[in-house]
């Protein structure tokens, strides 16, 4: 990729080892201009490292990091900037709020480092804080400001000097479900507004979905599946995407290839029955797996229109959710998890008919 | 920048530490004159002559399980009262627990044996003016030094041992008599394991300490010919000529048990932190003792009684006297020993000298010691984990082995260090090299590591940040330190009494030289002059800080 291009941020071949242990294990990406890309993943994933290495922060074992086109760090040409030089901003989980400095202190730290002078910084402070929607606590301490407030002054301190680049370090992650639900939202709008780009870590599926352009999913080190949250969601590339984010039920079978038409494909469960899908463009040998969202199986009482992939099931058990309901139904030898509307209700052990739209039916790596 | 700094700072402490005692190892092998330098002949002969006095190892050995076992008694029963039980009062007493640190073995040793001296001790004289004839009580015996020591220690065990039992989860022991134990049998099958690790481990660290004492066994046991270590170290240096190897053989050999054993002491901590260190304060459950809760409340007052209010009281009294007597028309009140204590020459330079070195010290030290705590725990640097052994190695050296190496380090050098303050300087920057980064780590470690990372996120280079984010936040951490290594100074006697010149005299040891040549009162007077001065300090400290910090090591 030249430098030229839209590309922000390049990482590759990154690989960051913690004594004989790889915490990050030759990954690759890159975030364009203007968008905002989530690595999500399990903690212990790797994702906060590899954050941190864009940082300075932690010193990669090998690979390469550029940002804007300039090489930050290069383990073949031993180039490696230290954090202050690399014109990056941070949110950190903590929110790492100096506490003996003033809430303006806080935000004007970056603008006294580049040597700015004093009424420039009064007025960026000030539409920081403004942005943040915190005007008015400007000159009260930053150690008696609420778990919410520090998240914003965190947020002003880190876009006060209009970096090109912010990071995020789950930066919700403090904050009670409710805050956190409405920080989301402003945070994704906040950069919008100032067109930042932006790597944002979590381990919340929810808010990765929410709050990305892009979401790259890790597990062990390596990317699992790096795409729109909608390809994430309703396309994961393999069990684990599957499983990590929101919740799928993986069908297994032989692939019928004489029975594939219409772009479709078919598996044959080993209990004889064919479910129809979509590849999405994986190969697979003779053997596949579909992964279908908890959400996408429609249940019904009497039999829906349609002759494919609709068949007979039993309701072996029933979870009030509140915004749910999810049964466990017993389809072939297995067992399905479906999640309905409220409203939706049948009894244990009824017999019902279980539809699966094809489309949502999506053959996975195995 | 930053590198240079390190760099600058790993190497003084390096030579600082390691120098004095490659001198010492050199000099327990010189086998030729004793004065020589460099030695003319190596060899081992030294250490064969330790073997043919075997008594002042068994005199030290002796004193040191006696007065461990004296405070071991102190520290586990003032813990268990004052963080189990309902005593009235807990709070206060718990703070007024630190004091006997600050009332050193020094002040303890001087006014115990003006209460219990076998002729002129006030209680030995109030006893034959009840008709008494043999003495009541002698201090000046083994006992009367583990004794002193006891007291001293006790404070110090107190503190590590209800540490460890604040840091155990109530809910452990709850368990225990939900599933059908009684107090009893939990407190056996489950209290006493848990504590064992933390106990056991006091237990070593106290003796070790008691190893490498000195005040009180000078005090209190050369009247009497009664030799430990310490004390027949300083005669083997003091008489002419004096007898550098054989000196520098035992230090070695004392160096050695003890530094075994505080190795020891670091795998038991590290061995039982299943139990104790969880990090977490909890609030231990605390036991109803109805009755018994006034005798529990008079134990910790008596204790406070005789290591604190008894000893400052005497020597009070003492140095207000004409002589010391405890008949009532006898009593001659007088301001003259404080007179001479400020106006006697060899005194007043002590006092300012001691003022001077404290400053000196306190000032370079918190500095250095926060850069030290700062490159061991907030760096990456390879090797700084060596460095934080380096820098912890002086505790596991008696204090007056260390003098001794420095001594003999600096009397052979062209430079003029030896007999001036400089020396003096040097040393205490290196003994208090564990009390000052046991401190400023303390606090340095509470500082979210995430605080300074911001700060370079922000552009700011490192040395930007040290001085905007990490010292101010590092403060109340520098103000103790500082005031903890003033103190130190100020009260120092064990590795001072080797290094002090006709020039360069410090209060510890005139003290000390006061008691074998003046009188008692004037000793009094002086050391009541060095203790208001360390309250002094302890007072800013906690009228800052807050509250009495744990200081490290004797």
């Amino acid at each position: 990729m030249s430098s030229s291009g839209p590309a922000q941020i390049e990482v590759e071949d990154l690989v960051i080892r913690y004594g004989t242990v790889e915490a990050v294990r030759s990954i690759g990406f890159s975030v364009t201009r203007g968008e905002l890309v989530t690595l999500l993943g399990p903690s212990g994933c790797g994702k906060t490292t590899t954050l941190r290495s864009i940082a300075g922060l932690e010193t990669p074992a090998a690979g390469e990091i550029r940002i804007d086109g300039r090489t930050v760090f290069s383990s073949a040409r031993r180039v490696n900037v230290p954090t202050e030089r690399r014109d990056i901003s941070m949110v950190f989980q903590s929110y790492a709020i100096w506490p003996h400095m003033s809430v303006f202190d806080n935000v004007a730290y970056p603008l006294r480092v580049r040597r700015m002078g004093r009424r420039d910084i009064d007025e960026n402070v000030q539409r920081a804080l403004e942005l943040v929607q915190l005007g008015d606590v400007a000159r009260r301490s930053a150690a008696k400001l609420s778990g919410g407030q520090q998240q914003r002054v965190a947020l002003a301190r880190a876009i006060v000097f209009s970096p090109t680049v912010l990071l995020l370090d789950e930066p919700l992650s403090n904050l009670d479900a409710r805050l956190r639900a409405e920080m989301r939202v402003e945070i994704r709008d906040l950069r919008r507004r100032i067109g930042i780009t932006a790597v944002y870590v979590t381990h919340d599926q929810e808010e990765a979905l929410a709050i990305s352009d892009r979401v790259i999913v890790m597990n062990g080190g390596v990317i699992e599946q790096n795409g729109t949250p909608s390809e994430i969601y309703n396309a994961p590339r393999n069990a684990f995407v599957a499983d990590f984010i929101g919740s799928a039920n993986l069908i297994r079978g032989r692939i019928r290839r004489d029975e594939s038409g219409d772009g479709m494909i078919a598996l044959e469960t080993p209990g004889g029955r064919l479910v129809y899908g979509v590849d999405r463009n994986r190969t697979a040998g003779t053997e596949g797996v579909f992964a279908i969202r908890t959400a996408y199986p429609v249940l019904s009482r009497a039999r829906p229109a349609g002759a494919r992939n609709v068949w007979p099931a039993r309701i072996t058990r029933r979870v009030f959710l509140g915004d749910s309901i999810e049964y466990l139904v017993d389809w072939e030898d297995a067992a399905l998890v479906v999640r309905t509307r409220p409203t939706e209700e049948f009894d244990e052990g009824e017999e019902v008919h279980l539809a699966l739209e094809p489309r949502h039916c999506v053959l996975i790596e195995s | 920048m930053q590198k240079l700094i390190f760099f600058v700072v790993v190497s003084v402490c390096g030579g600082f530490v390691l120098y004095p005692l490659a001198f010492l190892v050199l000099m327990a092998l010189n086998t030729g004159p004793p004065t020589a330098w460099p030695p003319e002949q190596y060899g081992l002969a030294n250490f064969a002559g330790l073997a043919h006095s075997p008594a002042v190892l068994l005199n030290t050995l002796y004193v040191s399980l006696l007065s461990s076992g004296m405070t071991m008694v102190f520290g586990c029963l003032l813990a268990w009262i004052l963080s189990r039980t309902s005593v009235p009062g807990r709070g206060i007493l718990e703070q007024l627990m630190g004091l006997p640190y600050y009332v050193t073995p020094l002040l303890g040793a001087l006014a115990w044996a003006a209460l219990g001296g076998p002729r002129s001790g006030l209680l030995n004289q109030l006893w034959y003016a009840m008709g008494g004839r043999a003495p009541l009580v002698n201090v000046y015996s083994p006992l009367g030094i583990a004794w002193v020591m006891a007291l001293f220690e006790g404070s110090v065990a107190f503190v590590m041992i209800s540490a460890a039992m604040k840091s155990m989860d109530p809910a452990l022991e709850e368990s225990s008599q939900v599933l059908g134990a009684g107090k009893l049998q939990t407190a056996v099958r489950i209290t006493l394991p848990l504590m064992t690790p933390a106990i056991l481990g006091t237990a070593i660290f106290v003796f070790a300490e008691m190893l490498g004492s000195f005040s009180a066994a000078a005090i209190l046991g050369m009247p009497d010919r009664f030799f430990v270590v310490t004390t027949a170290i300083w005669t083997l240096i003091l008489r002419f000529p004096p007898d550098y190897p054989l000196a520098a053989a035992m230090g070695l050999s004392l160096f050695a048990i003890m530094a075994g054993l505080m190795y020891l002491y670091g795998r038991i901590v590290t061995a039982g932190s299943y139990a104790t260190i969880t990090g977490r304060a909890f609030r231990p459950r605390v036991l109803k003792m109805g009755w018994m809760t006034w005798l529990l409340f008079a134990v910790c007052v008596a204790y406070l009684v005789l290591a604190v209010v008894l000893p400052m009281a005497t020597l009070g009294y003492v140095s207000l006297l004409r002589f010391v007597t405890v008949i009532p028309k006898d009593v001659h009140w007088t301001l003259s020993n404080y007179q001479n204590a400020f106006e006697m020459a060899p005194v007043r330079s002590a006092l300012g000298n001691s003022l001077l070195l404290g400053v000196a010290t306190a000032t370079i030290g918190a500095v250095l010691m926060a850069v030290l705590s700062l490159i061991i725990y907030r760096t990456r640097m390879p090797g700084r984990q060596l460095l934080e052994y380096v820098v912890m190695f002086p505790q596991s050296v008696p204090r007056m082995v260390f003098g001794l190496g420095l001594l003999m380090a600096w009397v052979v050098m062209p430079v003029p260090v030896y007999g001036t303050l400089w020396l003096l300087l040097i040393a205490y920057l290196t003994v208090f090299l564990p009390l000052g980064v046991r401190t400023l780590s303390g606090v340095v470690l509470q500082i979210d590591r995430s605080l300074e990372e911001s700060a370079r996120v922000c552009g700011a280079s490192w040395l930007y940040q040290v001085r905007t984010v990490t010292m101010p936040l590092l403060r109340p951490g520098l103000i103790a330190a500082w005031m903890l290594l003033f103190i130190a100074s100020v009260r120092e006697v064990g590795a001072s009494v080797l290094l002090v010149g006709p020039r360069a005299k410090v209060l510890g040891p005139a003290i000390l030289s006061s008691w074998e040549s003046a009188g008692t009162q004037l000793t009094a007077a002086m050391a009541l002059v060095q203790v208001l001065v360390v309250f002094a300090a302890l007072a800013v400290l906690v009228a800052t800080v807050g509250r009495v910090w744990r200081a490290g090591d004797e």
